[in-house]
């Protein structure tokens, strides 16, 4: 301890002994840089460090030495001492470190919006989530803003029609990314397997306008860029056998990612064929790969190629008429990206092709839909400042619909006599869009965002701009809010019932708040949204006009006893719509829509999951009276005046999942699993039906009471 | 295993800084650098925190710790510097561990997540404040319960960025091995822990001395390789390391414990 201060005093005896050169450190927005370096190029072990306010005091001897200055995170500056006024105080400026080439590829990997989604999932938070079934687009389900009412895994967010909101792989749009979308809405699953997934960001409202052709919300999907492991999962279960490698070319430059699938109804409706009554059959087999390569140091390149053949065979009802449903569907599509890195930013390319052939027949309807995309979009996003980032690009999206069909003459005669007519209709649009966005962290609040998109009209488009404003506010470490609106603009996909590409738009304004802490998190939303432009209602005659939407959501998420997970979420929809001009009631006006869930999770026993989802009935217009039609002996139904008067009954339904991981010899797994779907066997109604002159009427209803069980192998080496 | 991961962290991180301590405390003497300012407490702060906890441990009170906790606290609140709340957050790992150690699972939970969402928070972010935050969230994986998994993706991905962000900084390839090391072979661990620690061992602690600055990893670094090597069988190059090791950390406890697994062999 004395030769410590010993020490100190000679020390400082010797420091006021010497002049030498003062000055203060700071970074570029005038901050003190406290703990620098500051040493002279000649003995960098005889230098000192600075003080809480930048400031520092060296000794010199030699004026033709190099004073240098260093700092975690920031690059060295090197000052020719003889430039140096000594009596003057020196202030030295240290800026950030240029990003590293790693860096830029991290930063690139995340969306510039990505302050403004209000969920992001990756891989684990598919499968552990109760309602997905493993499915991507399915766990979205389960958040607060999903609106989905049909059961099918197109997600529909805040009160908008599925079609309205659009689903992107690695930038790219994927429409109808569902299995067999047909009439009778199925398509429960999506076409996406999780395990080729890295991030899947979901935008609720505000699409950000660095993607086009949504007006409601978006959800990104971004594959993986490495994987940790080679591995083979080999599946099977009640209805459907497959496999998936994921395997390394080239340690950290190229992998692939291949799966096929196979799914069958024998066992699947064989043991469950009263709870299936409108299904007969169905067969599936599809089949992906994804490849990813690093070509040098800057650039990365990546191919995701699928292909799906579908066959459904059921029974449907419309109107009247009841019979056989006959459905195929052959879908292929790739989407290819390729990335160049610099220091600055990452320039991209990004191109879609999408081929698919849909036919079904149905009383005497018959349809044969062919239908081509291209999509391609140029990118640069560009790390302008530490702060600010901007990106900017253009987009082509080309479709042609091709529809060969043959339609009944007469809407409310649909046996396979009755009189029909062929019609045979293709139409195409070439939809070229420019847009800007910027991103920029004005502090450690406050986050503002902006974008830009407007398109340049080919053919008889209409002109037409986006735009959009975001504000995150940050007021702590566990709150949170987000503010944003715009307008918004896309193009209806063409269907059997609407064959044209409606221009749709609207206006949005939304605000979110969120609450975390560790086992708990608390989300709330607000917002209004006004959406116009024609826009068909499925099984419908009518064109909507006008849609308002204002919504209220709450959810709470809450982990406790270490293994357990309970979620509740409410929303409040205040919807209503105009048809030739008059208002009725939204097609998700909910006084309230329920979920809840709760989960045990132990990896070393097992995981159990219950979920429920409630909400009033969906409105539809009923059929008041009919009279008979004695050219085609079928009765005419007359629609109530009142549209949208009737509702049906209440929706609830509680779904049950059960899985069991056991460990094998040789890093291998093995993952057993059963789920009950709609356990109390609810009857949710999910549309009308009526006998022949319309007297009385039935409904069919969502899925009923199902059971489903398998098995995966994980098999890694 | 979580559990074997957090044992096998705790004795790491017990004993690591032993020879760190000691040597720090023979180089502050000698240390040639002259610091500007009057406060003293960030002067070789990783030796005095970690002074305290073995003072803590030896005493069964945290009265160092939290004497120093509070000091850095204040010394936070007048200066707001990143670097204050670093050292703040890394005293949080040593007091969480003392607690541990006391059988307190739940004061240890506690003081573990409190520096691992100072350090998630902290803005603009170096690497090393991303290889802290990795190292106390792998620390923190044994308390996450269902988590566990969301965590461990996020710890990789903080190191990574640590790398990314100073592919000199030897802390962050030994917290990305660590990470590595403690994860199942079936989860995609234990495949890329050498390669990071090979790479931590052949950097310096520090590219210029100073003592506000961090320094810890390099002899934990050595002794994950050791037990690498020796976990896999491959004992002439845990001999290797052993030798390298010590010779560079004579007095380190946690190297020359291995000395009797490889023995003989």
């Amino acid at each position: 301890m004395k030769s410590i201060l010993i020490l100190f005093l000679f020390l400082s005896v010797t420091s006021f002994a010497q002049s030498g050169l003062k000055g203060v450190v700071k970074d570029k927005k005038g901050k003190p840089v406290f703990a620098a370096n500051v040493y002279l190029k000649s003995s960098p072990q005889k230098g000192v460090i600075t003080d809480f306010n930048g400031r520092f005091s060296l000794q010199i001897s030699n004026r033709k030495d190099t004073l240098i200055v260093s700092f975690i995170g920031f690059q060295t500056k090197k000052i020719p001492l003889a430039s140096i006024d000594l009596n003057k105080q020196l202030v030295v400026i240290l800026k950030k470190n240029t990003q590293s080439l790693e860096e830029v590829i991290i930063s690139a990997q995340d969306p510039i919006s990505k302050h403004f989604s209000v969920v992001k999932m990756n891989k684990l938070d598919i499968y552990f989530n109760p309602v997905s079934q493993g499915d991507p687009l399915k766990a979205i389900t389960i958040i607060p803003a999903s609106t989905t009412t049909d059961e099918t895994a197109n997600p529909s967010l805040r009160g908008s029609s599925a079609d309205r909101s659009r689903v992107l792989l690695n930038g790219v749009p994927i429409y109808d990314p569902v299995r067999a979308s047909q009439l009778n809405n199925q398509g429960f699953f999506s076409l996406f397997n999780p395990e080729i997934i890295d991030e899947m960001y979901v935008y609720a409202s505000n699409p950000p306008l660095t993607s086009g052709n949504t007006s409601a919300g978006l959800v990104q999907i971004q594959t993986k860029k490495n994987i940790e492991t080679n591995q083979l999962q080999l599946s099977a279960s009640l209805g459907s056998a497959g496999l998936f490698l994921s395997q390394k070319i080239k340690k950290d430059v190229s992998f692939i990612q291949a799966y096929g699938n196979f799914q069958f109804s024998n066992a699947f409706v064989g043991i469950q064929r009263k709870d299936l009554p409108d299904i007969k059959n169905f067969q599936t087999r599809d089949a992906g790969l994804n490849f990813h390569s690093k070509i040098g140091k800057r650039s990365a390149f990546n191919s995701f190629n699928y292909f799906i053949d579908e066959r459904f065979n059921g029974v449907n009802e419309l109107f009247t008429y009841k019979g056989a449903i006959n459905a195929t569907n052959k879908r292929y599509f790739t989407v290819n990206n390729l990335e160049y890195y610099t220091h600055k930013g990452v320039f991209s390319i990004n191109n879609g092709i999408n081929i698919s052939k849909k036919d079904f027949s149905f009383g005497n309807i018959k349809s044969e839909n062919r239908d081509y995309q291209i999509y391609t979009s140029v990118n640069y996003k560009w790390f302008v400042l530490d702060n600010t980032n901007l990106q900017f690009g253009i987009t082509q999206d080309y479709h042609r619909d091709e529809f060969n069909d043959r339609n009944p003459v007469y809407y409310y005669a649909l046996s396979p006599n009755s009189q029909s007519f062929k019609s045979d209709t293709t139409i195409s649009n070439n939809n070229l869009e420019a847009y800007f966005y910027i991103n920029w962290d004005i502090n450690d609040k406050w986050t503002f965002s902006s974008g830009m998109r407007s398109n340049i009209p080919t053919r008889n488009q209409k002109y037409y701009f986006s735009s959009q404003f975001g504000l995150k506010y940050q007021l702590n470490s566990q709150q949170s809010f987000l503010l944003g609106g715009g307008r918004y603009h896309n193009y209806a996909t063409p269907s059997y019932y609407s064959q044209k590409y409606n221009l749709l738009s609207s206006y949005q304004i939304a605000l979110d708040y969120s609450y975390k802490l560790k086992n708990t998190l608390i989300k709330a939303a607000t917002y209004f949204t006004n959406e116009t432009g024609g826009q068909q209602t499925s099984n419908s005659f009518f064109e909507i006009n006008k849609i308002n939407t204002f919504g209220i959501e709450f959810s709470l998420e809450q982990n406790f006893y270490k293994y357990f997970k309970f979620t509740f979420s409410n929303s409040f929809i205040n919807q209503s719509m105009e048809i030739n001009n008059k208002a009725y009631k939204g097609p998700k006006d909910f006084n309230y829509l329920v979920k809840t869930t709760i989960q045990y999770f132990n990896p070393k026993l097992f995981s159990l999951s219950l979920a429920y989802i409630g909400r009033p009935g969906t409105f539809y217009t009923p059929i008041v009276n009919s009279t008979l039609d004695y050219q085609t002996d079928f009765y005419k139904p007359v629609f109530s005046q009142n549209l949208y008067s009737s509702q049906y009954g209440n929706y609830n339904r509680i779904d049950v999942s059960l899985s069991r991981y056991f460990k094998l010899k040789n890093n291998n797994a093995f993952i057993a699993f059963i789920s009950l779907n709609n356990v109390l066997n609810n009857k949710n109604e999910r549309q009308i039906f009526y006998t022949t002159n319309y007297p009385a009427h039935h409904f069919n209803y969502y899925q009923l009471r199902i059971v489903y069980f398998g098995i995966v192998w994980h098999l890694n080496y | 295993m979580i559990r074997l991961f957090f044992i096998s962290f705790l004795i790491i991180s017990s004993i690591g800084n032993t020879t760190q301590a000691n040597k720090s405390e023979i180089v502050s003497c000698q240390r040639q650098f002259k610091a500007a300012q009057s406060d003293s407490l960030p002067i070789g702060i990783q030796s005095k925190i970690y002074t305290a906890f073995v003072q803590g441990l030896r005493s069964q009170n945290d009265d160092d710790l939290t004497k120093l906790s509070k000091q850095l606290e204040n010394l936070y609140k007048a200066h707001n510097q990143n670097l204050i709340l670093y050292w703040r957050s890394y005293l949080q790992f040593y007091l969480s561990i003392y607690y541990f150690e006391k059988g307190d699972k739940q004061n240890s939970e506690k003081e573990i997540d409190k520096g691992t969402a100072w350090m998630e928070n902290m803005e603009n972010k170096n690497s090393e404040d991303y290889a802290l935050l990795a190292m106390l969230q792998g620390f923190g994986i044994q308390f996450q319960g269902m988590k566990a998994m969301f965590i461990s993706i996020a710890i990789k991905k903080n190191a990574k960025k640590a790398i990314a962000l100073d592919s000199t900084n030897l802390r962050a390839y030994y917290v990305y091995a660590s990470n590595d090391f403690h994860t199942p072979e079936e989860y995609g661990g234990g495949k890329e822990a050498e390669k990071y620690l090979l790479k931590a061992i052949s950097l310096p602690a520090q590219k210029i001395k100073n003592d506000y600055l961090p320094s810890w990893g390099k002899e934990e670094s050595y002794e994950m390789l050791i037990k690498l090597y020796i976990k896999k069988g491959k004992l002439g190059l845990a001999k290797k390391y052993f030798q390298e090791g010590i010779k560079e950390f004579p007095k380190s406890h946690a190297i020359n414990q291995l000395a009797s697994k490889l023995e003989g062999k």
